[in-house]
């Protein structure tokens, strides 16, 4: 029996309330101005400005959490649509958005090139550079969808948007339709048209009504063309809920399901097609599985004198170049070699003539779940090490600006848990998608080549690539911790 | 131009937050008094996870010596999120105070922030950086 968020007392008529969204990122965009305001002109140093905790320690944090615990919520509260949405009424955004970038491959080199700049330029220890890539992230947003149709910028662009996405897969719950009749018997499709003040018209047997006599729009439909009753899963799902306001028969829900299996199934996606012929959607889960133990590597011990030993094969002492090296080494070149090979097994073993890329389409989304435990365990260090320091900030925040009942700071404040937990939580998470990882990639080859000896041979290369990630995620956890980067060199 | 009540919502809500924000903006709070010299050295170099000890040197831009300050060392880490090390230093010689164990809890960059409070009410206080190397064996 699937339970429904939106049948929780009072968690549920709130989402269900047609401004929710909006009054959720408001108080995001309040969240965002202060960490500009801060970064821009608060004092740099990361610990004792907005600009270094909240988005570094805290958001990073919750936004594990709710991806593991229900979905995509952090695009639902995202503060960026808020000019986006002007953007949308003062200049229409009727443009299409070009067909060639209809993928996700200009997100993933986004995703990169985010990536990389955060330990290139150490974003982590600049407010002021925090402050610049949040204003920047409004600016892109406001012109792309201020000039294209739907929302261009959250299914092709952001590079944010794309983690929430692929690990979201992985999440407990879906906005999904709650009846499948009910949608049979629909003749509005409001959830993806919108919803207008004279319906479509085929309610009534007859022709539908072209767009200019519809009337006005009363409520969009998803702007991301998710159609729900094919809808199937969370990729591309801001969790907007604007479908939920949309549909007249009140049949969309935000519903729990097993997690992950949406990695093993592969029905034909309303607005994504089937995962199995998205090389572009394989690149970028497998991407992002590697990135999840490169961005963890960049805070270990080892990785300096990695730099260092590169830089000097290099002859360059220039750390930008070498992690870009490292980067383009670490998440693409090693990934696609060790996939590729995964791939070639499996063809292999089970005889399906498949070429590389073909089967490595199929097989490494059973990936997601070890990066995604590998993205928990490195997230959830840093919140909860450092979860209360966000106290002592605030109350001297509140002190400068003359509010005296906050305090007298307490800087001892941190960590939410004991240090000894810190350990078995990471590798419990880690571990955990190990598992979840091992059962996707046995489901998808039972898919593939049916149940039997045949298909425990084609998911074992993929099991073993996953065992692996996860021996690196471990060496990596147990590495002593070094942040470095201010004044790298010393 | 005309807007929407969404948009007039909109424009309203950014204008009063901003308003709010705006109203906090702070500045670093640390300046360097030129009046004085505040000079810091630490034992080992470069320092290792672990404790350490600090030696402070205080003197007047004359360069005498500068006795009877209160002197507190603040160690952040760069990283947000890392409770921050803080101490407070013990008058040894002439000018010169001292922290026989200031605690460096992780390797990586430092960031030490000195505060002195003169005997004549005058304050002073300097940011130094500082690279914190791992343990050797791990």
């Amino acid at each position: 029996m699937r339970q429904d968020l939106l049948k929780v007392p009072v968690l549920g008529p709130f989402l269900g309330w047609r401004h929710a969204r909006t009054v959720l990122q408001v108080l995001m965009l309040g969240v965002a101005l202060l960490v500009i305001l801060d970064g821009l002109w608060g004092p740099q140093l990361a610990p004792k400005n907005m600009a270094g905790v909240l988005p570094w320690v805290h958001w990073r944090g919750f936004v594990a959490l709710a991806l593991l615990v229900a979905g995509n919520l952090f695009c639902l509260a995202c503060p960026f649509m808020l000019p986006r949405r002007l953007a949308k009424r003062l200049f229409r955004g009727d443009r299409h958005w070009p067909r060639y970038l209809r993928t996700k491959w200009l997100a993933l080199f986004l995703l990169l090139l985010f990536l990389w700049a955060y330990e290139a330029y150490d974003l982590w220890s600049s407010p002021l550079l925090t402050a610049w890539l949040a204003l920047a992230y409004f600016a892109a947003a406001f012109v792309i969808d201020g000039f294209f149709r739907g929302a261009a910028f959250c299914k092709h662009v952001c590079p944010i948007g794309q983690f929430h996405f692929v690990n979201s897969l992985a999440s407990p719950m879906e906005v999904a339709i709650r009846s499948a009749d009910v949608c049979g018997d629909c003749r509005t499709r409001d959830c993806i048209v919108g919803r207008y003040e004279n319906p479509r018209g085929l309610d009534a047997g007859t022709k539908a009504l072209r767009p200019h006599e519809r009337g006005k729009l009363l409520q969009n439909g998803c702007e991301l063309w998710l159609y729900q009753e094919t809808k199937g899963g969370n990729m591309d799902c801001t969790f907007c809920l604007e479908c939920v306001h949309a549909c007249p028969h009140d049949n969309v829900g935000i519903l729990t399901r097993p997690p992950a299996r949406e990695l093993w199934e592969d029905p034909q996606r309303a607005g994504v097609g089937r995962f199995t012929q998205r090389p572009d959607l394989a690149a970028l889960a497998l991407f992002l599985t590697a990135a999840a133990f490169i961005n963890a590597f960049g805070m270990v011990t080892p990785v300096y004198a990695l730099e260092e030993w590169i830089g000097r094969a290099l002859g360059t002492s220039s750390e930008p170049l070498i992690l870009a090296l490292l980067f383009l080494i670490g998440t693409l070149a090693i990934p696609a070699l060790l996939a590729g090979t995964a791939a070639k097994v499996s063809a292999g073993v089970s005889g399906s003539g498949r070429g590389v890329v073909q089967e490595a389409t199929r097989y490494v989304y059973a990936l997601i779940p070890v990066g995604f435990g590998m993205w928990i365990a490195h997230y959830l260090f840093h919140f909860l090490v450092g979860g209360l320091t966000i106290v002592p900030l605030t109350q001297e925040y509140l002190t400068f600006l003359g509010f005296s009942f906050a305090g007298t700071p307490d800087w001892a404040l941190g960590p939410l848990v004991p240090d000894a937990w810190l350990l078995p939580v990471e590798l419990l998470f880690l571990e955990l998608g190990l598992l979840v990882s091992l059962v996707v990639a046995h489901r998808i080859a039972v898919r593939e080549v049916g149940p039997g000896p045949k298909a425990m041979k084609a998911a074992a290369p993929w099991g073993l690539l996953a065992i692996t990630l996860s021996i690196a995620g471990v060496w990596l956890l147990l590495q002593p911790m070094e942040m470095r980067g201010t004044f790298m060199g010393g | 131009m005309n807007l929407t009540p969404f948009s007039r919502a909109l424009v309203v809500s950014v204008a009063l937050l901003s308003f709010v924000c705006l109203s906090g903006c702070r500045g670093s709070g640390y300046m360097d008094d030129s009046s004085y010299v505040l000079e810091l050295g630490i034992s080992p170099t470069p320092p290792a996870v672990g404790p350490a000890r600090l030696i402070i040197a205080l003197s007047d831009s004359a360069g005498r010596p500068v006795d009877g300050a209160e002197i507190v060392v603040e160690g952040n880490m760069t990283h947000a999120g890392m409770v921050p090390v803080i101490d407070t230093a013990q008058a040894e010689d002439p000018g010169r105070y001292g922290i026989s164990d200031f605690n460096f809890t992780m390797a990586g960059d430092w960031i030490l922030t000195i505060r002195g409070v003169l005997p004549n009410g005058d304050t002073v206080s300097v940011q130094r950086n500082t690279n914190v190397v791992g343990r050797v064996g791990g």
